[in-house]
């Protein structure tokens, strides 16, 4: 899991009144959102997902429209035309509650296409799925870090369409 | 053994039949239906005149969005039109999950309860910690669409659901929202096959406890052994909820195992509950019930 913070200009402008010129001036606002992520695996698609909750200030949720205006500019295009089958809130399958989640069939399809997957996908079976989530830069086996190769290359596909910043040291994992 | 559905609500005795009256047995499933008694939250009652209770028979196979757009318009002209959000129904204080079917949710928090079943309706304090949002019919239709993708995913590695063209998916969504059998089964016949086995690849089925109160439970479980032997309800049970039978050697149970709203005898083979019991969105829902 992992939690973050994300600032965002604010959706709304606030208008200040410049007395003297008879001007409005508009002032974007910053606000800060709190964001929590998890990967959970999935057994019936037999990959990683991408659950994600995010909450203003206030401590409310963020609606379905909101996140949908914060995927970044480049998948507005795609989300336009697939938003209920790309990304919507879902019972989280551990924790019971509301989660948004990007869909399984997208990233399943998203690493068909990599040379990376091709080469290092490891069978994963259930009993590590836990142990994915937790891959660090110091995994000990080479087949923990073809593991940790596999996990990188998903993560590094899916986290900027919900903006998850990712370190560059994530790439190293895998490559020693 | 045979198998013979007695139509009153509540009581439906089932024993296996085969062939040609199974199709008898998705028709009877397909028109259950449920009385429901929906009232409007007293505290949230902001006219002079009280709304009456709004009485509805509704489809167990069908979700709650589906069937109370009536409900909706006639309750909103009774709550604080200043404050007031987006609908949703609790039961004895318990928020009801809109993207369960309706059969499923009876079956869980009433199914030894009076008729009808009654509904409060709220408007106000939306449980965002519990419930999804549904902010339109597209909501429901992208819950039930990607919940069938993850069934066939399951059963046939996805190969049915995704050989069929859009206007298929669309054809399962009509049907279920129109209540029209035929144009639903037509389609879901499809993904009903077993291409050749002897049964699905895994079984597509979620286990849903209610006290106490957890997220449900699903896992990989193959309903034919590598021998071709077909697995139980009671060897399902025992794979998942192992603590629900008193001991180790006997069948008794510490519950009450419901699916679609009657208690099938263990020994059912659960490649056959799936093709027959599951709902729409092509999962075999468990619910797991206290004895009262």
């Amino acid at each position: 899991m992992v939690e973050s913070s994300l600032e965002v200009d604010e959706l709304t402008e606030q208008e200040v009144e410049d007395e003297e010129s008879n001007t409005i001036q508009v002032k974007p606002q910053t606000r800060v959102i709190s964001c929590e992520y998890h990967v959970v695996y999935s057994d019936s698609y037999s990959v990683p997902v991408l659950y994600f909750n995010m909450y203003h200030d206030s401590g409310k949720l963020l609606t379905l429209d909101e996140i949908w205006s914060l995927v970044p500019q480049i998948y507005q295009s795609r989300l336009s035309q697939e938003r209920w089958t790309f990304l919507t809130q879902q019972e989280h399958p551990i924790l019971g509650r509301p989660y948004f989640q990007l869909h399984p069939c997208h990233t399943a399809s998203l690493m068909k296409h990599s040379v990376l997957s091709r080469a290092t996908k490891p069978e994963i079976s259930t009993d590590t799925a836990q142990g994915l989530a937790g891959v660090s830069a110091t995994s000990h086996t080479p087949s923990m870090r073809r593991k940790g190769s596999y996990l990188v290359q998903w993560l590094s596909s899916v986290a900027p369409v919900v903006r998850l910043g990712m370190s560059l040291e994530y790439g190293l994992i895998g490559n020693n | 053994m045979q198998l013979i559905i007695d139509t009153s609500i509540r009581q439906i005795v089932i024993k296996t039949k085969v062939m040609a009256e199974d199709r008898e047995i998705l028709r009877e499933i397909w028109d259950g239906r449920v009385p429901i008694c929906f009232s409007l939250a007293s505290d949230e009652i902001f006219t002079l005149e009280h709304p009456d209770p709004f009485f509805l028979l509704v489809p167990r196979q069908s979700y709650f969005p589906l069937a109370t757009d009536r409900v909706q318009r006639t309750f909103l002209k009774h709550v604080d039109p200043d404050n007031h959000g987006e609908m949703w129904l609790e039961y004895e204080s318990q928020p009801l999950k809109w993207h369960y079917p309706v059969g499923l949710l009876f079956d869980m928090y009433n199914s030894k309860g009076p008729l009808p079943w009654n509904i409060t309706v709220h408007f106000q304090n939306f449980p965002e910690d519990e419930l999804l949002h549904c902010p339109s019919r597209d909501a429901v239709e992208a819950h039930f669409m990607a919940t069938v993708k993850e069934a066939d995913s399951l059963k046939h590695r996805a190969q049915v659901i995704n050989s069929m063209q859009k206007k298929d998916h669309k054809q399962l969504w009509t049907g279920l929202q129109n209540d029209k059998f035929d144009q639903f089964w037509t389609i879901n016949r499809k993904l009903m096959e077993r291409l050749g086995e002897e049964g699905f690849k895994y079984l597509p089925f979620r286990i849903h406890q209610v006290l106490p109160e957890k997220p449900f439970i699903q896992k990989l479980f193959k309903p034919v052994s590598d021998e071709g032997r077909l697995f139980t309800l009671a060897d399902l049970l025992r794979e998942t909820v192992p603590h629900i039978f008193a001991d180790d050697t006997s069948d008794v149970l510490r519950c009450e195992v419901y699916i679609q709203g009657v208690n099938p005898p263990l020994e059912t083979p659960v490649q056959w509950l799936s093709e027959h019991f599951s709902y729409p969105d092509n999962f075999l829902h468990i619910a797991l019930v206290n004895p009262s």
